[in-house]
């Protein structure tokens, strides 16, 4: 049903993938009624969850989104473009790409049989970290204690994630940078936070999972426009 | 199964709790004994599937594998879209990969292995509890496939979230749940979309994808062996309604090379994390709110310190407890 390969529709939402290829994995993408219908059942899952069911199924409503997306104000943009009116272009493909390649995803993943999606790995230790993994860690924790070329690096990756945060989500949403590095900050709090929260009893792992769906900057910077 | 029909909602609690006493505490009973079914479950079937989350309007499926036997409890989440981030756990070990910033974080919790909140409910705690939640059996409804028993956990003020909880009818495993605002509307919801329950685990469905190889490993040191702190330059008051200072340690932030203290307050449901970190020079300060899905984070500077206040509470619950922040040392009480 799709052609390109999971890690292109994921380098695609990760914004890896270069202007040209972009624009041709979106039209590639929104050209196949399959997906589009697709992204109509996505949609049609995520109103149920939210109990807004519409009154009849919309097939159509890939394309009234693409229509709006065509209208709305740039949120992400691209590393100094060339033509401002390109880039902005992209960036709301981008925007699209994003949505349609969860869309489709999620509905694949939620059909699929378990273990499809799994890569089993040998056991070296009951929580199979490799060797090089352990080794890392005990690195970590030795040169922390002990001033060396790691701990400088770690401590200006650090440095730099201490950055002044407004309290205006508009000046956020104009100044992309910060929100990356103070995302990068507030991830680390929220994982210890979800990681430590002791009486999450009731909630079961819905911490885990908060941590694993935190979203990433650049879904920050689309919430912080709204 | 009288309680399932008692019109118990159109009443507020106290005039059931001064006429009809005994009827309350058979509703009670019947809620908490679902809940209380819910935590053996967790700690003793097996099932894996695919979860449902959804916040602020975003849809994200993650693959779930849940294990407890005799051997310990493990579960393991990783996202099915966009950057595969993994949550790991073998009982209070809890490793973090997050594929996105290239970082992998490793921390154990404090309270250890079984130890939950709910098995202790049964006696005192549950009036607690009910001090600022009214619980409330529902209806029954089908989730993944399954019958589930609706539980609504209602907050009685604006400084927590309420819940509303799917439990499995046959096998008490919480099929689904949101996290509810004082009106009742949900912020976030996670759902099975698929379940198996299963007898048994393979090990290769809790091997994380990840090996971490190239990321840079943070691991934060074990408080359990470490005493709780009982003197502290730092005074919250007053705390928000319903909360206690749950746990007070001393550590290093995730990667910190700069000694903080780490408090946790509960209301028995909700938990707040508050760091205090000394600020350095070359440090700059971080203000403000900043909401990360349901849970909100509040930044402020105090005497010196970066203190940053987190927790799944609303966003004027972790703001007000920023003003409450008191640094007090050598002040007597």
């Amino acid at each position: 049903m799709i052609n390109p390969s999971d890690e292109r529709i994921s380098a695609l939402v990760d914004g890896e993938l270069d202007e040209q290829e972009h624009q041709a994995s979106v039209d590639k993408l929104l050209a196949h009624s399959e997906n589009r219908k697709a992204w109509g059942r996505y949609h049609l899952i995520g109103d149920t969850l939210k109990r807004s069911l519409p009154k009849g199924m919309d097939h159509d409503f890939s394309s009234r989104v693409m229509a709006a997306l065509d209208n709305e104000p740039t949120v992400l943009a691209p590393p100094a473009p060339a033509k401002p009116s390109w880039g902005q272009r992209v960036a709301g493909l981008a925007v699209a790409a994003s949505v349609t390649a969860v869309a489709i995803l999620g509905v694949q993943f939620m059909y699929q049989q378990d273990g499809q999606t799994l890569t089993p790995q040998m056991a070296q230790t009951s929580m199979g970290l490799s060797p090089t993994a352990q080794s890392q860690v005990a690195r970590v924790n030795l040169q922390q204690s002990q001033p060396g070329v790691q701990q400088s690096r770690v401590q200006q990756s650090l440095r730099a994630n201490m950055q002044t945060v407004t309290q205006s989500s508009v000046a956020m949403a104009h100044s992309p940078k910060p929100v990356n590095q103070f995302h990068s900050r507030l991830n680390k709090y929220l994982v210890d936070h979800n990681q430590q929260a002791p009486r999450a009893a009731v909630q079961g792992m819905i911490p885990y999972a908060r941590i694993v769906a935190y979203p990433n900057s650049h879904r920050l910077l689309i919430q912080a426009q709204k | 199964m009288s309680s399932f029909f008692f019109p118990r909602l159109l009443l507020p609690t106290f005039i059931f709790a001064t006429c009809f006493g005994s009827v309350v505490q058979a509703a009670d009973q019947a809620t908490l004994d679902v809940l209380l079914r819910m935590q053996t479950a967790s700690q003793n079937i097996n099932y894996h599937g695919t979860l449902v989350f959804l916040q602020n309007g975003q849809v994200q499926s993650m693959r779930v594998v849940h294990k407890a036997d005799k051997t310990g409890r493990f579960e393991r989440l990783i996202n099915l879209n966009g950057v595969a981030r993994e949550v790991v756990r073998k009982d209070d070990l809890v490793i973090c990969y997050m594929p996105d910033s290239k970082e992998v974080m490793v921390s154990r919790q404090k309270f250890k292995g079984n130890v939950n909140v709910l098995t202790q409910l049964a006696g005192n705690d549950f009036r607690e509890l009910q001090k600022n939640y009214e619980f409330t059996l529902e209806s029954m409804e089908r989730i993944a496939g399954r019958e589930a028993q609706r539980v609504l956990i209602h907050p009685k003020d604006n400084l927590r979230y309420g819940y509303r909880l799917w439990i499995d009818a046959e096998k008490s495993i919480l099929l689904k749940s949101d996290l509810l605002n004082e009106q009742g509307e949900s912020l976030e919801q996670a759902m099975f979309a698929d379940i198996a329950i299963v007898d048994r685990i393979p090990e290769s469905l809790l091997q994380p994808t990840s090996t971490g190889d190239g990321f840079t490993w943070y691991e934060r040191e074990s408080d359990s062996s470490k005493p709780m702190i009982l003197d502290s330059d730092w005074k919250i008051e007053p705390l928000p309604k319903g909360f206690t200072v749950s746990s007070r340690f001393r550590h290093q932030m995730l990667g910190s090379s700069v000694p903080s203290e780490h408090w946790v307050l509960s209301d028995g449901l909700a938990n707040i994390s508050i760091y205090f970190e000394e600020l350095t020079d070359d440090q700059d300060a971080f203000e403000g709110i900043s909401p990360m899905g349901v849970v909100n984070a509040f930044g402020t500077i105090n005497a010196g310190h970066q203190i940053t206040i987190i927790g799944e509470v609303p966003a004027n619950t972790v703001e007000q407890l920023a003003h409450s922040v008191i640094f007090a040392s050598g002040v007597e009480e």
